[in-house]
C-alpha cells in the first residue's frame, strides 16, 4: 500500500518524495537537536519542516484504513490536512491520492465537483468509477472539461459534460433518461426511415419520368420520318406508357419528395431531442464557491 | 458522445422540359385533349383495334367537310384528313410504310372510295354508311383486318387480289347499287352480307377458302349471281328465286351471260 501511494506522489510534479531513509536520518538527526515529537502533531511537524529549512513538508500517515495528509506550511505556520480512504481500487487510490495532494498544495486553482445522483447509482468521472451515490464532493480535479456518467439501479445511464472551474464547487444532478427521450429517438430513427423510403419512391419515378420523357421526344420527333409508326401496337402501346409514366412523378414523385422531406425534418427533430433530451432537460449545473 | 445523423432531402427538380401530350390517349375529333402542337388520331394493325392517341400534328386539320379529292399517300395527308367526317368528292387512300389506316369519324364519301396497293395490315372507318360511287379494296398485299361494319350503302363494290384478307363482316349493308365482285383474296374465309337485300348489277364472288357466306336476305340482285366456293361449303341459301346450293357453287341458271 505504501508503495502504491509513494508512487502516486512520485508522480505529482509539485512535491519532491524523500526517501524512507533520508527521512529516517533526518527524524533522528531532529531529535538530536531536541526535536523529538509526534510528526503527527501539528506542531511537531511545523517545527520539522523549519529544522528541514523547506516552506512546506507533506506527511503522510496511514491508519484504520485511511491515508492522511497534513502539509506544514512554515511561512503560515499552519498544517492542511486531507483524508483519502484506501478501501478502493489502486486506480481510483492513486487518482485520489494526486487529487488530495492538489487540493492541499493548491486549493485555490483546483475545483471540486459533487454529482447528485438517486442512490445506489454509479458515478463515474473521466472513465473513472468513483463509487456509488451518494457520494460525498470530489475535490481535488483539475479545473476544466469533465466527463460524468451515471449508471442508474436500473441500468439506464446518463452521459454529462462539465467545466469546472478553478475555486468553484460545480454539482451535477444527474436524473434518469425517460423512456419518452429513447421512444422519440426511435420514433425520430423511423422518420429518417420513411425518409429515405419516400426518397427512393420519388427518386424511381423522376428516374422513369426522364426515361419515359426520352422515349416521347423520340415519338414526337421521328414519327413524321419513318422511324415510328403509331399503328403498330407495341410501338403505339410504348407511347401510351411513357405518357402515362410522365403522371407518376407529378402523383407520386412530388409527394414522395414532399414526405420525405417532411419526415426527415420531423425525424431529425425528434432525433435530436431524443438523443440530447440530458442536455435539453435535465437541470442545469450549478456553481458555488469552495 | 451520441451523435445523430442528419439527412438532407434534395427534392428532385419535378419541372420538365415542357409539356407533352404525345402518347395520351383521347377521342377522335376532340381538338382540345391534346393541346396546342399535337393532335388526336386513331391507328390501327392487324392485331389491334383502332386506338385514338395524340401524336405531334402535321399541320392543318381539315374540318368536318373536304369538298376536294382526297388523296392519303403519306403520314401528312393522313394527319391533315384523318378525322374529316365527310368526302363531297372521292377518297383515294394509296399510303405505304405504315401499318394502318383508320378514319374513325367518316360517315360520307360523295364520290369512290378506293384504297388500292397499299402495304396496309388494317383499314377501320368503322362509321361509314355511304360510299356513293366505288368501293374498291384491291392489291393490298398484307391487308388482313378492315372494319367497314356501320357500311350501308355502296355503288360498285370490289375487292380483289387481297392475298391476307380473312374476313369481309359487312353486316349492316343493305345495298349495293352496282357490281359486286369478291375475287382473288386468297385467305377469304368469311363473308357476312348479313343485311344485303339489294344488288343492282352482278353478285360475283369467286373464293377457294371461303367457308361461310352469308346472305341471307339477299332477295334482288339486277345481274347475274356467280358464286364459287370451298369445296365441300355451303352457303346460306339466299331468297332469291331460282339460285340454289350444290357443289361448291351458287348460281343462278336463268341468268344470261353466265359461265
Amino acid at each position: 500500500m505504501g508503495t502504491l501511494i509513494e508512487d502516486a506522489l512520485l508522480h505529482q510534479s509539485s512535491v519532491t518524495l524523500q526517501s524512507r531513509e533520508a527521512t529516517s536520518q533526518f527524524l533522528d538527526t531532529a531529535r538530536g537537536l531536541g526535536v523529538d515529537c509526534d510528526p503527527g502533531l501539528d506542531q511537531c511537524l511545523l517545527e520539522l519542516a523549519g529544522i528541514c529549512t523547506v516552506d512546506q513538508a507533506l506527511y503522510g500517515v496511514v491508519d484504520d484504513g485511511r491515508l492522511t495528509l497534513r502539509l506544514a506550511l512554515v511561512g503560515g505556520a499552519s498544517v492542511r490536512s486531507a483524508t483519502v480512504l484506501l478501501d478502493q481500487q489502486q486506480a481510483l487510490l492513486v487518482a485520489r491520492t494526486q487529487e488530495a495532494v492538489a487540493e492541499l498544495l493548491f486549493p485555490a486553482s483546483v475545483a471540486a465537483i459533487v454529482v447528485d445522483a438517486p442512490v445506489g447509482s454509479v458515478v463515474v468521472v473521466d472513465g473513472l468509477v468513483r463509487g456509488v451515490a451518494p457520494l460525498p464532493p470530489l475535490d481535488g480535479l483539475a479545473a476544466g472539461r469533465h466527463f460524468v456518467d451515471v449508471r442508474f439501479v436500473g441500468g439506464n445511464v446518463t452521459a454529462r459534460e462539465v467545466v469546472l472551474r478553478a475555486g468553484q464547487r460545480t454539482r451535477v444532478i444527474a436524473v434518469p433518461r425517460p423512456f419518452g427521450a429513447d421512444a422519440l429517438a426511435w420514433t425520430g430513427w423511423g422518420g429518417l426511415a420513411v425518409a429515405g423510403a419516400a426518397t427512393v419512391v420519388g427518386a424511381v419515378t423522376a428516374g422513369v419520368y426522364v426515361y419515359a420523357r426520352g422515349n416521347l421526344e423520340n415519338f414526337s420527333t421521328h414519327y413524321a420520318s419513318n422511324e415510328v409508326d403509331y399503328n403498330d401496337g407495341t410501338s403505339r402501346q410504348s407511347a401510351v406508357d411513357a405518357h402515362d409514366q410522365l403522371t407518376d412523378l407529378p402523383a407520386y414523385g412530388g409527394p414522395a419528395f414532399g414526405t420525405a422531406g417532411v419526415a426527415a425534418v420531423i425525424g431529425g427533430a425528434l432525433l435530436f431531442v431524443g438523443y440530447r433530451w440530458s442536455e435539453l432537460f435535465d437541470p442545469p449545473a450549478e456553481e458555488s464557491s469552495r | 458522445m451520441r451523435r445523430f445523423v442528419a439527412f438532407v432531402v434534395v427534392a428532385a427538380g419535378t419541372g420538365a422540359c415542357g409539356d407533352t401530350t404525345a402518347g395520351k390517349l383521347c377521342q377522335p375529333g376532340d381538338a382540345t385533349v391534346c393541346g396546342d402542337g399535337f393532335q388526336c388520331l386513331t391507328f390501327c394493325d392487324a392485331a389491334t383495334g383502332p386506338q385514338s392517341v395524340c401524336t405531334p400534328s402535321f399541320g392543318s386539320e381539315a374540318g368536318d367537310d373536304f369538298d376536294n379529292e382526297a388523296l392519303i399517300d403519306d403520314k401528312v395527308t393522313f394527319g391533315q384528313l384523318g378525322n374529316v367526317r365527310v368526302f363531297d368528292g372521292n377518297l383515294r387512300i394509296e399510303l405505304s410504310g405504315v401499318k394502318g389506316v383508320a378514319l374513325p369519324l367518316v360517315e360520307e364519301v360523295h364520290g369512290n372510295l378506293s384504297v388500292v396497293g397499299t402495304d396496309i395490315e388494317c383499314l377501320s372507318l368503322p362509321r361509314l354508311k355511304t360510299v356513293d360511287g366505288r368501293l374498291t379494296l384491291e392489291l393490298n398485299e398484307k391487308l388482313e383486318r378492315n372494319e367497314l361494319a356501320s357500311l350501308q350503302t355502296a355503288g360498285d363494290v370490289i375487292v380483289t387480289d387481297n392475298p391476307a384478307l380473312a374476313e369481309l363482316l359487312w353486316t349492316s349493308a343493305s345495298r349495293f347499287a352496282g357490281d359486286v365482285v369478291i375475287d382473288g383474296n386468297t385467305s377469304l374465309d368469311i363473308v357476312n352480307f348479313g343485311s344485303l337485300q339489294t344488288v343492282g348489277g352482278d353478285f360475283a364472288l369467286r373464293g377457294d377458302n371461303l367457308r361461310q357466306l352469308h346472305i341471307d336476305v339477299l332477295e334482288d340482285v339486277a345481274g347475274c349471281v356467280d358464286v364459287e366456293f370451298a369445296a365441300g361449303a355451303c352457303a346460306v341459301p339466299p331468297a332469291l328465286d331460282g339460285v340454289t346450293c350444290c357443289d361448291a357453287t351458287l348460281r343462278r341458271d336463268d341468268c344470261v351471260g353466265c359461265p
